[in-house]
C-alpha cells in the first residue's frame, strides 16, 4: 500500500518513450550484429554490437519496471496490470504478468545468457553471435508491435490502474516467471552454440563449452517447472501439482530434451559418438519452446486450454511464426549442409558391447526421454492437428498423458536405479546384481513399513482395498485405478505401493552410491543428487495423488464436520470479504486434544457484470508425513445478497420432532389468529428447540398481508440458525419448516495428502544437484581466449569421466 | 555382408521408432476427448465428452447440501442442454460466460465431473470500464 506515489502519475511519459526507442535500438544493434557476422567483421566488434543490443533490452526492462513502480498508468500495459494499492513486490511482478512483458522478460533472459556465454564461445564466436543476434532482433520486432510502452487513449481515466489479475497475486508470480524464463533464455544459448558448431565445422570443442550451460538450463527450467507446480498446489485449490496443461507442456518438453543433451554429451566424450545427435539435442529445446509459445499464444488451442491468453497483435504473431519457422528451417538446412562434410570427417566411434554398461543405459534413457517429449509435444498439438484435418476439436486429457508416458517413465526409474553402479565397460549380470543386495533389502523393508502404515487400524484415514478397516468404519473397496484407458482396473493402494517401491529402490541405490563415491568423484555426485531429487519428487507426486482422500461438506457455527479424525468448526473471518488477505478460520480438533487452526483465504472482487467473484487460497497444514489441505469456498450470492442455504422444507405433524445439525425441533401444534382466508390472518406454529445450550420456545408464523403477499419471518434460534414456517398443508395438518443459516455457511473441501513433503524436498535436492553438476563441469572447461590456440588444447578425457570406475582401465 | 548389416540396422531402428511413434500418435488421437455440441452429446456415448457453450447465467443453481451445481448450456448451434455438475463450481464460475462441461449423458441431463470456465478477463479490458467496488457484508 502506497498512498503517496513516488512521482505523480503521468510524469514519466518521456521515459516510456525512451523505452520504446531502446527496444528499437536493441533491434537495430542486433540486426547490425547479424549483418556483421555474415560479412565476417571482427568478432569483437560484432560481439560488442550484440552486447550493446542486450544492454538496450536491459534498459527497456529497467524503464518498464520504473513505470510500474511509480504507477505510470498513462501506459496501457501498466494500467492493465497494476494499481495503486498493489504492494511493491506485485508492482515489480506486474512487469511480466501480461503478454507484452513476458516477451520482454524472454528477451532479457536470453540476452543475459548471450552476454555471459559469449565470452566462452571461443572459435564459434562469429556464428554464435550471428544466430543469437538474429533471435534478439526478432524479439525486438515482436516487442515493437506488442509494445508495453503504448499509451492509453487520450482522455482515459488513469487515476488508478485496473490491477493485476487477483488469481496471479501471490509470491509465486514474483519468483516463478523469472526463474523459468532464465531457463528459457539459456535454451537460446544452447541453440546458438549448436548452430555455431555446425557453421564452424567442429562438433567436438563445443560440447566442453556448452556442458555447464546445458546443466544450468536443465536446472533452471526444471526448477521453474516445479515452482509452477507448487503455485498450482498452493493456490488453485484442486490439490494437485501437475495437469498436463499446454502451458506446462511447453516447458516440460524442452526440459526433457535438455536432459537428453546432458546425457548425450557423456557418450560423445567417452565414445566419440553422437556428435550430430548432440547438436540436434541442443537445438531442439529452443525450437520446442518456441513452438509451444506459438501454440499457447496464437489462439490455435482455442477453448481447449485452461489458460486463456490475450490475442496477440497480428504483426507480432507473424514475426513470432516467422522467427520459429526460420529457426527450424535454418537448423535443418545447416545440419543438411554439414552432413557431407561430417561424413568425410567423422571419427571412428569406440565400440561397446553388452547391455549392462553406461553407454547402453544413457542411450536407452535418452530414447525413453525423447519418447516422453515426443508424445507430450504431440498431445498438446492434438487440437491443432484436428483442426488442420478439418475435424471437431479434441483434447488429450490427463489420464491419457499418464497412460502413455508411464511406458517410458517406469523403465526410466529402473535405469536411474541401476545406472549409478555401471561402468563404461560392460559387466556381467551377476556382478551388478551383487551390488544391489543391500538396496533391495532396504527397499523391501521400507515397503513393508509403508504397507503396515497403510493398513494400521489406528489411523483415521483409509486407503482402499489394502485397508482391513478399523472399528466402526469398514474398508472402502471402491477405490480403483483404471489402467490403459479403462481396459482393466487395479486396486489403487497396491498399485501406488508398487510404484512407490520401485521409486524407493532407485532412491536407495542413488543414495548408497553417493556415499561410496563421496570421496573419489565429485562430478558424479551432482548427477546422482539430481536423480535422487527427481525420483523423490516423483515418489511424492505418485503417492500424494494416488492415495489422496477428499471430504466435502459445510462448516457453520452450528455444526461440526468430521474429517480425517478431526472435527472441523468454523470460527469466523480475520477481515472483511473485500480484503485480499481475508481468511476464514476453521478449527480442526481431535478427541485427544491435537488441534490446529486452518486459515483458508476467501475474498471477493467485482466480476465482469459487477457480480462478486470468488477467490480462494487454500490452507495447507503440513504434518510430518502428510498434508491436510483445506479450501473454504464461497457461499451463494444472488443479486448481491448472500444466501447461506439451509435445510429443505421439512413437514411435521404436531408432536413430531426433527433434527438439524445439533438442534432438535418439536412442533407443538397450530394456533390460528383471525379468520383464515382473510387478510391479516396469522398462523402460528410454536416450536420447542433443544440447543446445545438448553431448551427454548419460538413461534414462527405466516401472516397473510394481501393478494400473494405473506409475512414469513425467520426466527433466530441462536448459533447462526433461523427457523421459518414455509407453509401449512391444510389437508394433512402438516407444518413445513425450513432451517436457515443466518451467518455464513461455507462449503469446504478437505484433502488428506500423504507424502507431499517428498515433492518439495525432491525439487530442492534436484536444484542443488543440478547447480552442483554445473559448477563442477565449469571447473573442467578449457577456455582458450583466442581461437588460434584452440586447436592445441585437444580436450583430453577428464579424469572424473572415469573416476566413478577406478578399477576399470581408461578406455579413451 | 558386414556392410549391408551396417546399413540395415540404423534403417531398421528408424523404421521401428517411426512406426512406434505413429502408432502412439494414432492411439492418442483416437482416445482424445472430443468436443461435442448438445445434439452430438445426446447421441455420443462416453464419460469424457467436452460439452462447450454459453452459460445461461440465470439458470445456475448451486446446491450446497448435495454438493452439486446445475445450469443450462447453450451450444454454438443454439441448442440448450441441462447440465448437472457433481461437485462445487469452479471458483470463477460467477464470472464465466463460456463453460466446458466434461462428462456424459445420464438420462435427460448431461452429468459432468469436471467444469472448465472461460472468463472474459476484465484484466484485458479498456480503461473507462473500471468496475465498481464490491459490496458484501460479512453478516
Amino acid at each position: 500500500m502506497n498512498p503517496q506515489p513516488l512521482l505523480p502519475i503521468g510524469s514519466l511519459t518521456g521515459l516510456g518513450m525512451l523505452g520504446m526507442v531502446l527496444i528499437g535500438a536493441a533491434g537495430l544493434l542486433s540486426l547490425a550484429a547479424v549483418f556483421g557476422s555474415f560479412k565476417n567483421w571482427d568478432v569483437k566488434q560484432t560481439g560488442r554490437l550484440l552486447i550493446a543490443g542486450s544492454v538496450s533490452f536491459f534498459g527497456a526492462f529497467a524503464i518498464l519496471m520504473t513505470l510500474f513502480i511509480t504507477n505510470q498508468f498513462q501506459f496501457r500495459y501498466v494500467w492493465r496490470h497494476s494499481a495503486l494499492d498493489h504492494e511493491m513486490s506485485y508492482r515489480v511482478a506486474g512487469v511480466w504478468s501480461g503478454q507484452e512483458g513476458s516477451f520482454l522478460l524472454w528477451a532479457i533472459c536470453s540476452a543475459v545468457f548471450g552476454v555471459i556465454t559469449l565470452r566462452f564461445t571461443g572459435k564459434y564466436r562469429r556464428g554464435f553471435t550471428g544466430v543469437y543476434a538474429a533471435f534478439l532482433a526478432a524479439l525486438a520486432g515482436i516487442l515493437s508491435f506488442e509494445s508495453p510502452f503504448f499509451l492509453n487513449p487520450a482522455g482515459a481515466p488513469i487515476i488508478d490502474g485496473n490491477g493485476m489479475s487477483p488469481t496471479l497475486m501471490n509470491y509465486w508470480i514474483v519468483i516463478h516467471p523469472p526463474t523459468i524464463f532464465l531457463g528459457f533464455g539459456a535454451l537460446t544459448a544452447l541453440y546458438a552454440w549448436a548452430m555455431a558448431a555446425l557453421i564452424h565445422r567442429d562438433l567436438d570443442t563445443w560440447v566442453d563449452q556448452v556442458r555447464p550451460w546445458s546443466l544450468v538450463a536443465l536446472t533452471l527450467v526444471g526448477t521453474g517447472l516445479c515452482m509452477g507446480g507448487f503455485w498450482a498446489y498452493e493456490t488453485l485449490g484442486w490439490g494437485g501439482f501437475w495437469m498436463w496443461d499446454p502451458v506446462e507442456n511447453t516447458s516440460f518438453v524442452p526440459w526433457v530434451i535438455v536432459a537428453c543433451l546432458v546425457h548425450g554429451i557423456f557418450i560423445q566424450k567417452a565414445r566419440k559418438k553422437w556428435h550430430i545427435a548432440n547438436v540436434v539435442l541442443a537445438g531442439l529445446p529452443f525450437l520446442a519452446f518456441g513452438y509451444g509459445t506459438f501454440l499457447t499464444r496464437s489462439g490455435f488451442l482455442g477453448d481447449t486450454s485452461v489458460h486463456s491468453f490475450a490475442q496477440m497483435d497480428r504483426s507480432a504473431l507473424f514475426i513470432l511464426i516467422a522467427l520459429i519457422s526460420t529457426a527450424m528451417i535454418a537448423f535443418g538446412v545447416t545440419i543438411a549442409k554439414a552432413m557431407p562434410w561430417w561424413k568425410q570427417n567423422r571419427p571412428e566411434g569406440l565400440a561397446s558391447s553388452g547391455a549392462l554398461q553406461k553407454e547402453a543405459f544413457y542411450s536407452l534413457g535418452t530414447k525413453l526421454l525423447l519418447f516422453m517429449g515426443a508424445v507430450t509435444g504431440f498431445g498438446m498439438s492434438v487440437p491443432l492437428v484436428q483442426s488442420l484435418m478439418g475435424q471437431q476439436p479434441k483434447v488429450v486429457e490427463e489420464q491419457l498423458y499418464n497412460t502413455v508416458t508411464s511406458f517410458a517413465f517406469i523403465p526410466l526409474i529402473v535405469l536411474m536405479a541401476i545406472g549409478p553402479f555401471l561402468t563404461w565397460k560392460g559387466q556381467g549380470f551377476g556382478v551388478i546384481a551383487k551390488k544391489f543386495v543391500n538396496t533391495l533389502a532396504l527397499t523391501i523393508f521400507a515397503v513393508g513399513v509403508l504397507m503396515n502404515w497403510l493398513t494400521w487400524g489406528g489411523r483415521e484415514v483409509q486407503f482402499g482395498p489394502l485397508v482391513i478397516g478399523f472399528p466402526g468404519q469398514p474398508a472402502d473397496f471402491s477405490q480403483q485405478t483404471s489402467m490403459l484407458m479403462g481396459v482393466f482396473q487395479v486396486p489403487t493402494a497396491p498399485w501406488v505401493l508398487a510404484l512407490t517401491g520401485l521409486c524407493l529402490f532407485a532412491l536407495f541405490a542413488n543414495l548408497g552410491r553417493m556415499f561410496q563415491l563421496a570421496k573419489t568423484s565429485k562430478t558424479s555426485i551432482g548427477g546422482m543428487l539430481t536423480h535422487f531429487g527427481v525420483i523423490m519428487t516423483m515418489t511424492g507426486l505418485i503417492f500424494s495423488r494416488g492415495l489422496q482422500q477428499k471430504i466435502e461438506g459445510i462448516v457453520h457455527p452450528s455444526k461440526e464436520l468430521p474429517a480425517f479424525g478431526y472435527l472441523a468448526t468454523v470460527e469466523g473471518t480475520t477481515s472483511s470479504f473485500v480484503d485480499r488477505n481475508n481468511k476464514v478460520k476453521v478449527r480442526f480438533e481431535k478427541p485427544n486434544g491435537d488441534q490446529f487452526l486452518a486459515k483458508s483465504g476467501l475474498y471477493f472482487t467485482p466480476g465482469q457484470d459487477g457480480a462478486p467473484q470468488e477467490h480462494v487460497w487454500p490452507h495447507i497444514q503440513h504434518h510430518g508425513i502428510y498434508d491436510i489441505y483445506v479450501v473454504v469456498r464461497a457461499f451463494v450470492i444472488e443479486d448481491g445478497q448472500p444466501d447461506f442455504g439451509g435445510s429443505e422444507p421439512v413437514g411435521l405433524m404436531p408432536g413430531q420432532r426433527a433434527e438439524f445439525n445439533r438442534y432438535v425441533f418439536e412442533y407443538k401444534g397450530l394456533k390460528t389468529e383471525g379468520t383464515p382466508g382473510t387478510f391479516g390472518a396469522t398462523f402460528k406454529t410454536p416450536v420447542s428447540v433443544w440447543t446445545p445450550e438448553g431448551e427454548k420456545s419460538v413461534t414462527p408464523y405466516v401472516k397473510l398481508l394481501g393478494p400473494g403477499e405473506m409475512e414469513r419471518p425467520i426466527i433466530d434460534i441462536g448459533d447462526g440458525l433461523g427457523l421459518q414456517l414455509d407453509r401449512i398443508d391444510a389437508a394433512t395438518n402438516q407444518a413445513f419448516f425450513i432451517v436457515h443459516y443466518t451467518t455464513p455457511a461455507y462449503p469446504i473441501q478437505i484433502f488428506y495428502k500423504p507424502l507431499t513433503g517428498f515433492v518439495w524436498w525432491g525439487v530442492g535436492i534436484m536444484t542443488i544437484g543440478g547447480f552442483l553438476s554445473a559448477w563442477y563441469r565449469r571447473r573442467s572447461r578449457p577456455e582458450p581466449p583466442t581461437p588460434s590456440s584452440e586447436s592445441t588444447t585437444e580436450p583430453a578425457v577428464k579424469p572424473e569421466e572415469n573416476a566413478d570406475a577406478p578399477p576399470q582401465p581408461v578406455e579413451v | 555382408m558386414h556392410g549391408i548389416k551396417m546399413k540395415i540396422r540404423p534403417l531398421l531402428g528408424a523404421a521401428v521408432s517411426v512406426s512406434v511413434l505413429c502408432g502412439v500418435a494414432m492411439m492418442m488421437l483416437s482416445n482424445a476427448s472430443p468436443y461435442v455440441t448438445a445434439a452430438q452429446a445426446k447421441t455420443t456415448k462416453g464419460n469424457n465428452l467436452h460439452l462447450q457453450g454459453d452459460l445461461i447465467k440465470e439458470s445456475v443453481k448451486v446446491d450446497h447440501q448435495n454438493m452439486q451445481v446445475s445450469f443450462t448450456i447453450k451450444d454454438d448451434e443454439g441448442q440448450m442442454l441441462d447440465v448437472v455438475h457433481k461437485g462445487l463450481p469452479p471458483a470463477n464460475m460467477g464470472d464465466a460466460t463460456r463453460v466446458v462441461a466434461v462428462g456424459g449423458m445420464q438420462g435427460g441431463t448431461f452429468t459432468s465431473h469436471k467444469l472448465i470456465t472461460k472468463c472474459p478477463s476484465k484484466y484485458e479490458s479498456e480503461p473507462g470500464k473500471h468496475p465498481e467496488s464490491v459490496k458484501i457484508d460479512q453478516s
